[in-house]
């Protein structure tokens, strides 16, 4: 009888002939961050991913996975032969005394000569026989002993509720548009979770905006790693083109101006990475910048699709998913960013393409070396 | 980097360095030891005490070495709680708004009491004291001054001279103590011909290492351990005496000692610095007193409307300069407690730089610098506006 890791998924059990696909790329998730503990083997077992240990603390292990999109629920679990006797024995030893139990039976092997509610009530027989307090209580039991039997078999009565959604990188690649805010983390969180693999980019203003505001940034892309390994960060130098803009145009137009500019920069990057979509954090009417005007005019430019996950969702709704993912403490520090530093009084909500290109069109060539400038000029962090 | 942030701390010279490395290598024994080297750190360390008795002039007096000059503040601040107060009789402590934070919090440590009144003294918003309205807040019951020489972040020089015999006069058990951070090893401070009772100093601000400091005082004052232990700086200050950095800081004084005579290098720069801000940009504020005699000339706090400090610092150091803000944190709420206290407009307040200056800096450093501040005001001008 030995004890293992159950890691159990969620989506991707309904995926068809492409599940192996699914269930490799999140092995391979799972084996990258436990790479460090040299003790651990990870198995792909009918549906399920085993991770066997022997010297490594299982709440390490725990505590290191439960992140990774695409697992729904870990266990620990004692895994034994597909044998009754040895079931038995696991249940009876995963039993605590003194408690009122049940125990419920998923049979994957459906050559085992018991069905289900044999087995349950088998196991609980045998509990009941080799124990002085134990009591059954179907309804409210103090504790659940689950039992699946497949190739092998499993026993286990505590399982850790993890994120589900799709393991990273199934998705796709897409480019974060990434401030210090509430809001662009959690649109980069819903977007990882569906296995989009993320590359974040942050327009800094320095020396306008503190290097904290930087840090910040690099320190919420490092939560968002957490959950999507392989977080790369793009620092983009945006200072002389915003100092450009306010001596050429209206100042009105400042920010979607500036808008367009960091949507045409984000997709040269993603270009570059072969990435295939940008992510924004808006949310339709929280600023003037929002409005769907001007996420008209931000879009115009776009040539690839731009995922906006919190586009109908309410504030509060964005602020529950930061705290619950360790985003909003950071991203609640005070400090600058390069959206927040020059703003004008009266920012134009409804703007029309027309007068926007006029506005452009003050623009001189200039633009396109200040653009190559801060792209040539991209600090990179690697998380 | 050209270095303009001097009054939160300097460079040691050479000088200190060698004094320390030659201390650390042959003079490593304990002070308090029996042998042979053990009576030489010890003769290190009555010869230290002496060149400050002598530079302080404090003869019969204390010297207390310490490791900061917020230790010898509290240490002050706690004796005069322990020694000089008894229960249930009322008293009054005086001091400004805008000390320095190991002054002005403690002061509300050591006496958040319902019997003990923290008066605070006037100033204006150049950091000069309001000496009437000084004199009017000195009574019988006035235990306690604490007023600094010269100001952290303003560079104001109080005449703490003159103040010290006004209070004396009035109440002549007033224990008068100063801060003088900002002002040793740069101006003549005398103790025993004038009626200051005690003073703090730290060694980092002019030249000596961070982590070592001094209290002194006069014989008379009473004065109260912070740490107990050994009974070394004559049962004052428990703990094994940093002989290396206390040979640190008697190096740095005597070295101070020639430009105390001749500060004219510092004046003539803070003077150049003023009078190019002054003409090559508009709405520069002063906020230093003008007058060098109301001004240390080693600071020089000045405000450029339609920039922020901290992004001017920013810039600067991009360009290679160190300076400061008053207001040390980038967060956007907060702004400096001693300008605003001093009754600046918060506006003035953030849009301050501090440039404090050393022995070190020369005028062409002071030219660079005043060219890439022009250059950086426009730049910043251009979009002040809406930044």
């Amino acid at each position: 009888m030995k004890k293992v890791l159950l890691v159990r998924y969620g989506e991707i059990a309904l995926k068809g002939l492409n599940r192996s696909y699914f269930e490799d790329v999140l092995k391979n998730n799972i084996a990258k961050r436990l790479k460090k503990y040299t003790d651990i083997k990870i198995n792909k077992a009918q549906s399920r991913i085993e991770i066997h240990f022997t010297i490594t603390n299982e709440e390490e292990i725990i505590k290191n996975i439960k992140n990774i999109f695409g697992i729904a629920y870990i266990s620990k679990a004692f895994i034994v032969a597909s044998d009754m006797e040895q079931i038995q024995q696991a249940a009876l030893n995963m039993y605590q005394e003194g408690k009122t139990f049940k125990v419920e039976t998923r049979r994957g092997d459906k050559k085992f000569p018991l069905k289900s509610p044999q087995i349950s009530a088998q196991v609980g027989a045998f509990i009941l026989k080799n124990t002085q307090n134990a009591k059954v209580d179907v309804q409210n039991p103090d504790v659940i002993i689950e039992v699946e039997v497949r190739n092998t078999a499993y026993v286990y009565t505590t399982s850790v509720k993890c994120r589900a959604g799709l393991p990273t990188s199934t998705g796709g690649k897409a480019v974060l548009l990434l401030s210090g805010g509430i809001d662009s983390p959690v649109a980069g969180y819903m977007m990882a979770s569906r296995g989009v693999e993320l590359i974040c980019v942050y327009f800094h203003s320095s020396p306008y905006t503190p290097p904290e505001a930087k840090q910040k940034v690099v320190d919420l892309a490092g939560v968002l790693n957490s959950f999507a390994p392989g977080v790369i960060l793009y620092s983009v130098p945006f200072t002389q083109i915003q100092e450009y803009i306010i001596e050429k145009c209206d100042i009105k137009y400042l920010t979607i101006l500036m808008r367009r500019y960091m949507m045409i920069i984000a997709q040269k990057i993603a270009d570059s990475k072969n990435a295939q979509a940008l992510i924004t954090g808006e949310s339709l009417g929280q600023v003037a910048s929002q409005t769907m005007q001007s996420i008209y005019a931000t879009n115009e430019v776009c040539k690839m699709p731009v995922f906006r996950p919190l586009i109908g969702l309410d504030k509060i709704n964005t602020i529950y998913i930061a705290k619950d993912i360790g985003t909003y403490d950071i991203s609640i520090l005070p400090y600058e960013d390069c959206c927040t530093i020059f703003t004008p009084k009266h920012p134009q909500t409804k703007p029309k393409m027309k007068n926007l290109y006029i506005e452009e069109e003050k623009i001189g060539n200039e633009m396109e070396e200040y653009i190559a400038d801060a792209i040539k000029n991209v600090e990179i962090y690697k998380l | 980097m050209i270095y303009f942030d001097n009054a939160a701390t300097t460079r040691p010279s050479d000088e200190v360095i060698e004094a320390i490395t030659t201390t650390l290598k042959l003079n490593y024994a304990n002070a308090s030891s029996a042998h042979f080297i053990g009576k030489q750190s010890k003769k290190i360390l009555s010869d230290a005490r002496e060149t400050l008795a002598k530079h302080f002039n404090n003869h019969n007096g204390y010297i207390i070495f310490t490791s900061c000059a917020t230790e010898s503040n509290n240490m002050i601040l706690h004796s005069i709680r322990e020694k000089y107060m008894k229960s249930n009789k009322k008293y009054n402590i005086i001091s400004t708004k805008i000390e320095h934070p190991s002054i002005y919090n403690s002061l509300k440590h050591y006496f958040d009491d319902e019997n003990i009144e923290i008066r605070y003294v006037k100033t204006d918003k150049n950091g000069n004291i309001d000496v009437e309205h000084y004199k009017s807040i000195i009574d019988e019951k006035t235990l306690f001054i604490s007023i600094s020489h010269v100001n952290n972040e303003i560079g104001t020089k109080n005449d703490i001279f003159i103040l010290s015999s006004i209070a004396k006069n009035i109440n002549k058990n007033i224990i008068f103590h100063s801060d003088t951070v900002q002002s040793a090893g740069k101006f003549k401070i005398s103790l025993d011909d004038s009626d200051i009772d005690v003073i703090s100093i730290s060694g980092h601000k002019f030249h000596a290492p961070k982590g070592v400091g001094a209290l002194i005082a006069k014989k008379h004052v009473k004065l109260q351990p912070l740490l107990y232990g050994g009974s070394q700086e004559d049962d004052l200050r428990a703990g094994t005496e940093n002989i290396a950095y206390i040979t640190g800081l008697q190096t740095a004084l005597i070295q101070s000692e020639q430009y105390i005579c001749e500060p004219s290098a510092a004046i003539e720069m803070r003077q150049y610095i003023i009078e190019k801000m002054d003409e090559k940009l508009s709405d520069v504020i002063i906020n230093t007193p003008k007058d060098i005699n109301k001004a240390s000339p080693y600071i020089i706090n000045l405000a450029i409307s339609g920039t922020k400090g901290e992004v001017m610092l920013r810039m600067l150091n991009e360009d290679g300069f160190a300076v400061s803000t008053s207001s040390a944190c980038s967060s956007k709420k907060r702004v400096s407690r001693v300008l605003i206290d001093a009754g600046m407009d918060k506006k003035i307040a953030q849009s301050s730089i501090r440039i404090s200056l050393s022995r070190f800096n020369t005028m062409q450093e002071c030219e660079i610098l005043v060219e890439s501040i022009i250059k950086n005001t426009n730049r910043l001008r251009k979009v002040g506006k809406y930044n």
